[in-house]
């Protein structure tokens, strides 16, 4: 199979910037890939994901620099670039079989018959379809169609693979399988890879790298972890997670932790070093539901815990999530392991939220809402 | 569907009946004993059949029409794929109004085209031309083409050339080798209909032709001077041999798929 490349950035973009008339798609994007690397461009629809994207690949005229494995790509045509692509629609050529639709980059390199042949089987039963060769596309199943497409463009040993929405139009349980066998399919082939996906969940799954994007720019770009524990904004902190938003003053600077008090319910204890915030500056606080803690018991004392009425239970399997309302009258979310005790909690009853510090995103609260643009982020500890 | 009502399949009825009469007409007073056109026929003869393969005429006047029929469908196949490409691929200022003009050959009367183009080749002296003809059945087929290629290329999604050329295809391999076996079905329909189209053309055509005729100008010629079946007999010829056509075409592609 493919050799990762030697050089450390199999793919670099430099202020990556895309018109559509008098539209930017792309703005100024900028990002390194090392080789064998999953990038996830991840982000709202019409984000300008999917035209980044088509510009790697050569579709889209831009301006700006793309790299791929050490070249650039600036006067290399795309039938050139080789790169290897699954479209959202899969893209296959209806008129053909399952081994001339694999063979096709091959046949276009001017290989042998022979080699062609071997080599499609090969990729064939790397995908998981073995002996489908003679099938009509047709025939084929939507996770096969998906198989055929991602053995098209492994054959040709690409530089870069893209992938654009590529589960979104399977079925849910198939995604999940897909998701998995992909991820697989990568490791093995060692090939360098972008997707582009709106959906958190995948990118966080299969991405090592991820690229958030919004209105054009690019928001943050980091490994999953760190994009999900640190965003860089109140766009990122929103659309990566679902996220409990809250304006918060800042009442007690200590040298380990700083008390927030969220007007009307209580304080929160957060890791903000006492250098980054002062005394009476406002801010915006987000909790992810599965950082919350519902107790029943009263902690109030030590000098943290929010005092909540449980309004709202759902059941969703894997967790319940609860629908807490503050004293405030503000509702937050919280995601609690199924068979805590707190499932036998009424609705009605008075509980207490606790977060841990490290875990409660603060920024400052010069830009409001769900601005695209970067306020300078308040890192915990 | 709901399934048709009493007035429906009667009117359906007579729909096809009257588009079939005159032929089955036409087709039945081919065999006539006599030398007139009668129906019901009297007697039966198929001397009026062996009249049109004797009269060298016709014979010429079908070989040209087949001529000039293939020579303007593969010219209106050619320049209305690229007529489509731009009108479905591409937007830019005075789409629309290219588009109808290309369609304007079948709102402008054929006689009126047939006298412009009479003038206008005389000034350039390309009448009396096959090149003269050829250009006017172009223009006439265009509509067609260019409206079947259309259809076919909407429905032809842009990500399989795409898709052909990320994985190292130019683009004139893409075309060649994905775009146009996909939309094989649009070609033949669309040649189809460029073929008939010229090969059935009389309004126009009798205002450019010379001492070669095309087989319509040559069918009416005779009819003005002769009254008996032979011109029933050539017409049966060509229903047969537009039923083949559509036959063969319906088998190797599949015409409802582009026809709908």
């Amino acid at each position: 199979m493919t050799v990762p490349a030697a050089s450390s950035q199999a793919v670099r973009l430099d202020r990556v910037t895309v018109h559509y008339r008098e539209i930017v798609a792309v703005q100024n994007v900028s990002l390194t890939l090392a080789a064998g690397e999953i990038l996830a461009l991840l982000g709202p629809s019409g984000c300008g994901k999917t035209t980044l994207l088509r510009s790697i690949a050569g579709f889209v005229p831009h301006s700006g620099e793309i790299h791929v494995g050490g070249k650039p790509m600036a006067r290399v045509a795309s039938h050139r670039r080789n790169i290897g692509m699954v479209f959202q629609d899969y893209a296959l050529f209806p008129h053909m079989t399952v081994a001339q639709n694999v063979g096709f980059g091959l046949k276009m390199r001017g290989l042998s018959r022979a080699a062609i042949v071997s080599q499609v089987g090969e990729m064939l039963a790397l995908v998981g379809l073995e002996g489908f060769q003679e099938r009509m596309v047709r025939q084929l199943s939507g996770g096969q169609q998906q198989r055929v497409a991602l053995a098209r463009a492994l054959v040709i040993k690409p530089a870069l693979l893209l992938l654009d929405e590529p589960l979104s139009a399977l079925d849910k349980k198939l995604r999940e399988e897909m998701r998995g066998e992909l991820k697989r399919i990568q490791r093995l082939t060692g090939v360098t890879t972008i997707f582009v996906t709106h959906d958190q969940d995948e990118a966080l799954a299969l991405a090592d790298r991820l690229a958030l994007m919004h209105r054009g720019t690019l928001l943050q770009f980091g490994g999953p972890e760190e994009v999900y524990r640190r965003p860089a904004g109140h766009f990122v902190a929103e659309f990566l997670g679902a996220a409990n938003r809250a304006s918060a003053a800042c009442r007690e600077v200590g040298p380990d932790f700083t008390l927030l008090e969220l007007p009307g319910a209580g304080l929160i204890k957060t890791a903000i070093r006492p250098a980054e915030v002062s005394v009476g500056q406002s801010v915006v606080l987000y909790v992810r539901p599965e950082q919350i803690r519902v107790t029943s018991e009263d902690v109030r004392d030590q000098g943290q815990g929010l005092p909540a009425t449980l309004v709202g239970r759902t059941y969703l399997g894997r967790h319940r999530e609860l629908t807490l309302r503050l004293r405030n009258g503000a509702h937050w979310m919280a995601h609690v392991a199924d068979d805590d005790a707190l499932s036998k909690l009424k609705i009605g009853a008075t509980v207490v939220l606790q977060t841990d510090p490290a875990r409660v995103i603060v920024f400052g609260d010069a830009e409001d809402g769900a601005s695209q643009g970067r306020p300078a982020p308040v890192s915990p500890a | 569907m709901r399934s048709a009502g009493w007035f429906a399949r009667c009117m359906t009825a007579f729909v096809v009946v009257c588009m079939l009469v005159p032929l089955l007409v036409v087709i039945a007073a081919s065999f006539n004993d006599s030398s007139e056109v009668v129906f019901p026929p009297k007697g039966f003869s198929l001397k009026w059949y062996a009249n049109v393969f004797e009269r060298e005429r016709f014979l010429k006047s079908f070989q040209f029409s087949l001529l000039l029929a293939v020579i303007a469908t593969l010219l209106s196949l050619a320049i209305g794929l690229l007529c489509a490409i731009a009108l479905v691929r591409y937007s830019f200022t005075g789409r629309d109004a290219v588009s109808t003009f290309l369609n304007s050959p079948l709102m402008v009367p054929q006689v009126v085209l047939g006298m412009a183009l009479l003038i206008l080749l005389s000034q350039v002296g390309l009448v009396s031309s096959l090149l003269g003809l050829g250009l006017l059945h172009v223009i006439l087929t265009l509509p067609y083409t260019v409206r079947v290629l259309s259809a076919a290329l909407v429905r032809f999604p842009v990500s399989l050339e795409e898709a052909a050329v990320i994985h190292g295809a130019n683009r004139l391999s893409a075309f060649m080798l994905v775009t146009i076996p996909c939309i094989k079905p649009g070609l033949v329909a669309a040649a189809i209909f460029a073929f008939v189209t010229s090969f059935d053309n009389f309004t126009a055509s009798q205002f450019l032709v010379w001492d070669r005729t095309t087989l319509p100008v040559e069918i009416f010629a005779y009819a003005v001077t002769e009254t008996d079946p032979t011109v029933c007999a050539i017409s049966t010829l060509l229903i047969i041999a537009t039923i083949v056509v559509v036959v063969f075409a319906e088998r190797s592609v599949g015409l409802e798929t582009v026809t709908e």
